[in-house]
C-alpha cells in the first residue's frame, strides 16, 4: 500500500511542480522504481516482481487531473488502487490493460464517492 | 478503403488525418513494446521505455501530434501480455485497428482519469482474447 500512495503522489508532483507530461511523469515514476527494484533484486535477492506491478498500476492512478487537495486525493486514490489491485487484478486477464483498468476503478470509485459524500 | 472509410464515417479531413496519424503511432508504440518483449525484456520496462521515448518523440515539432504520447503509451499497455492470445500478424493487424477506433471514439469521453489508456487497451485485448477463444 505505502508502495501504491507513493507512486501516485510522485507521478502528481511530477505533474504538477514540475510541470511534466503525465505521460512522461508516469513512465519516469516506473523507470525509477525499476531501477531501485533491480538493485534490491540483485543485491538482497528479493523478489519485486509484483511490487513493480503495483508501482506501474499506481502511476497510472496518478496522471489524474486533480484540481483541489491533490496531496489528499492522491492519497485516497493510492489506497484504492492497492485494494482493487489486491482484489480485482489477480481474476483479470492481460496484464498491462488489467492494471490500467484497476487504476480507472479506483479514480472512478473516488470520484463517485466524492460526489455523494460532497 | 480509404474512400469507403472516409465516406462511411464522414468525418472531416483533419479528423482523417489525426486518425491516420493514431493508426501509425498505435503500430510504433504497440510494435516496439512487442519487439522489446520478444527480446526478453521486462514487460513493465519495456511499456515505461516506449513511453518515455514516445514522450520525446512527440514533443518534437516535425511529428506535433497532440494526443501522439498517449497513443504510444495506449498501445505499449495492449502489447503486455497479448503474446499468448496473438499468433498472427493478421490478429495483430485486428487489434491495432480495434484499439485505434476505440481511442479514437473514446477521445472526448472521461478526459483527466487517470488510467483510461488502460482501460483501453484492456477492452481492446479482451475484446480480441474472447472473439479468437471463441470456439
Amino acid at each position: 500500500m505505502f508502495l501504491s500512495i507513493l507512486s501516485c503522489l510522485l507521478t502528481q508532483v511530477l505533474v504538477r511542480r514540475l510541470r511534466w507530461n503525465s505521460v512522461k511523469a508516469s513512465a519516469s515514476v516506473t523507470l525509477l522504481f525499476y531501477g531501485m527494484f533491480m538493485f534490491l533484486e540483485s543485491s538482497y535477492y528479493i523478489d519485486t516482481s509484483n511490487y513493480l506491478k503495483v508501482v506501474f498500476g499506481a502511476s497510472f492512478a496518478g496522471m489524474t487531473k486533480v484540481e483541489i487537495s491533490w496531496i489528499s486525493t492522491s492519497f485516497i486514490i493510492g489506497v484504492l488502487f492497492w485494494l482493487f489491485f489486491t482484489w480485482v487484478f489477480p481474476y483479470l486477464p492481460y496484464q498491462g490493460g488489467a492494471l490500467g483498468f484497476s487504476a480507472f476503478l479506483s479514480v472512478l470509485t473516488y470520484k463517485k464517492l466524492s460526489i455523494l459524500l460532497s | 478503403m480509404i474512400i469507403i472509410w472516409r465516406t462511411l464515417i464522414k468525418v472531416s479531413k483533419i479528423e482523417f488525418i489525426e486518425s491516420i496519424y493514431t493508426l501509425i503511432f498505435t503500430c510504433l508504440g504497440f510494435y516496439s513494446t512487442y519487439f522489446l518483449i520478444e527480446m526478453n525484456y521486462n514487460s513493465i520496462l519495456s511499456s515505461a521505455l516506449i513511453g518515455f521515448s514516445g514522450c520525446l518523440l512527440c514533443g518534437k515539432k516535425c511529428l506535433n501530434y497532440k494526443l501522439g504520447s498517449e497513443v504510444i503509451y495506449c498501445s505499449s499497455f495492449a502489447a503486455i501480455g497479448v503474446k499468448e492470445i496473438l499468433n498472427s500478424h493478421v490478429e495483430i493487424s485486428i487489434l491495432l485497428i480495434l484499439l485505434t477506433v476505440v481511442f479514437i471514439t473514446s477521445k472526448n469521453v472521461y478526459r483527466g482519469f487517470g488510467g483510461k489508456l488502460g482501460t483501453i487497451a484492456f477492452i481492446t485485448t479482451y475484446i480480441i482474447g474472447s472473439v479468437l477463444s471463441f470456439p
